[in-house]
């Protein structure tokens, strides 16, 4: 054996596929660049203001503290009334979903529907609603409440399927109805992946629910897009501020949460 | 014949109680401040389905030739930020990640500077600087980038940190330099992972430049919003499910791909 012998790092083929997925991505991103047209002339100067308009933010102005924490606690409550509905409604349907326990045809109707709601980013329910409804926090919890219910319902439905198909078994052998057989066999095994779907989804809304006020919805959204149109950047500063707190502190107590409840107990 | 019943979990239903009491209450504070009228919301249901399924649909296919210049703009812009935001992630990850930071301080710097980018969303990023950028495609680009630039520092961190230390310690003992523990211990393992991330944010960055349009980012958002002003609701309907095929292709195809290197 030779002793100059290389090992190469990663297979052929794979080197192979690696190259040709950098080289289109590289082609890809140029093309891309190419047809965006960018206007680059003015960037630096631009980029000169855009730090200038950030620097004016951090001296931050609190006249209208009031109405910013009322704002604040708008998206908040919002947010946590549509994981409320939402999670209570995809429980109610997620066993209609589920294959093993629903009836036939049944689940693939609803997880269509459901794949299609979910299909449509949030913040386009939540324009939707305000057409129909019109401006304010209503319509920002609704278009929530869609997006999180068919979210939610993949979820559930998702670990209903799960369920050891032996165990349901045995309940139906002992006589027990439908309606026994999920209160006894189903829910105490998909508890605590329930709640922890539901946590996970009260994140994406919370930080879903503080932009809705950009497309009408209400909220600290509004406020802060109020700011920035009358290029009242001490304010918006202060509103950002606000923003990044409540998703900083949201973060921090879902990690905290998730190490000391004994989501048994509940 | 004497039967007992044994029963059932008795002792925790105080806790299950407490937790419907809990919930309902919430509910009810949440829905008072921010003005949720549950009646109303019920009421309202057979308005909002004939709206959708009489305003919006079927999606008017005659607004097709005007769709499609910007729902090319917008995979454009989310190929741009994406790839953009790559590579100036990979160099911050391997600054950042412990096996292969060069001193723990650039550690919570970049984590630091990272979150901050993160927790405020793209969306809101847009809103600040259309004021300098004005509206068009450059503020959508540049928002989009600072987002997901963000996640995938977050991710590619991540990624780097979970690879099999042995190697490096190996490569290192046998007197290889910083360049080529990185080269032969650290890429062949993260490869992978770092280009799974980035297609996964490449989903993210299709989704939210759809959404960004709406503030003044450019792309086929601004047109949804537009129509949706003008009340031409079934050409808005066309542009929302050509997005979303758009979206979907996208998740199948980047799903493919991770299926082939994973």
């Amino acid at each position: 054996m030779s002793m100059d012998m290389k090992v190469s790092l990663v297979p052929k083929k794979q080197k192979y596929f690696y190259i040709l997925f950098f080289l289109s991505m590289v082609l890809l991103y140029a093309f891309s660049l190419f047809q965006l047209k960018l206007s680059y002339g003015s960037g630096f100067e631009s980029v000169r203001k855009a730090f200038g308009f950030i620097l004016r933010m951090f001296h931050f102005n609190f006249t209208d503290w009031q109405d910013i924490l009322y704002a604040a606690l708008e998206s908040l409550s919002g947010a946590v009334l549509a994981t409320i509905i939402s999670a209570i409604l995809a429980f109610l349907i997620s066993f209609l979903a589920a294959t093993n326990v629903s009836a036939k045809g049944l689940p693939i109707f609803i997880k269509g529907l459901c794949a299609s709601i979910r299909a449509v980013p949030t913040l386009v329910w939540a324009l939707i609603f305000v057409a129909y409804i019109g401006l304010g926090p209503f319509a920002g919890v609704l278009g929530l409440c869609f997006h999180s219910f068919a979210y939610l319902v993949k979820a559930f439905s998702q670990s209903i399927e799960e369920v050891n198909a032996g165990s349901l078994e045995a309940m139906k052998a002992t006589g027990a109805s439908w309606l026994q057989t999920m209160a006894r066999g189903v829910v105490p095994t998909i508890k605590t992946s329930i709640i922890s779907w539901t946590a996970l989804r009260f994140e994406i809304n919370i930080a879903q629910s503080s932009i809705l006020g950009l497309v009408g919805a209400g909220g600290i959204g509004h406020e802060l897009s109020l700011y920035m149109r009358m290029f009242d950047f001490e304010k918006a500063g202060f509103v950002l501020m606000v923003i990044l707190f409540m998703s900083f502190s949201v973060e921090m107590i879902f990690n905290k949460l998730k190490i000391n409840v004994d989501i048994n107990k509940f | 014949m004497q039967m007992t019943y044994l029963p059932l979990k008795k002792e925790k239903s105080f806790y299950t109680w407490a937790g419907v009491f809990i919930v309902i209450f919430t509910g009810v504070v949440t829905g008072f401040i921010s003005h949720f009228d549950a009646i109303e919301a019920i009421r309202i249901i057979p308005g909002v389905l004939s709206f959708i399924f009489i305003d919006f649909l079927p999606p008017a296919h005659t607004a097709l030739p005007n769709i499609v210049n910007p729902l090319l703009d917008t995979f454009y812009m989310a190929v741009v930020s994406t790839v953009t935001a790559a590579l100036i992630s990979i160099v911050l990850a391997f600054l950042c990640a412990t096996p292969t930071m060069p001193h723990p301080v650039f550690k919570i710097a970049i984590r630091a500077f990272a979150s901050l980018l993160r927790n405020i969303p793209a969306l809101a990023w847009t809103i600040i600087l259309v004021p300098a950028f004005g509206i068009g495609k450059s503020v959508g680009v540049i928002a989009l980038t600072i987002g997901s630039l963000g996640s995938l520092i977050r991710f590619f961190t991540e990624t780097i940190e979970e690879i099999d230390t042995g190697k490096i310690e190996a490569i290192r003992s046998s007197g290889g330099s910083y360049w080529q523990v990185l080269r032969a211990g650290v890429m062949p393992q993260c490869t992978p992972g770092l280009i799974s991330w980035t297609l996964y944010s490449l989903e993210l960055d299709i989704r939210a430049s759809t959404i960004i349009g709406m503030v003044g980012g450019g792309g086929v958002g601004f047109y949804i919003q537009s129509t949706i002003k003008l009340f031409k609701y079934d050409h808005a309907a066309m542009a929302i499910v050509i997005v979303a095929m758009l979206v979907l292709v996208i998740e199948y195809l980047s799903k493919k791909i991770r299926e082939r290197i994973m």
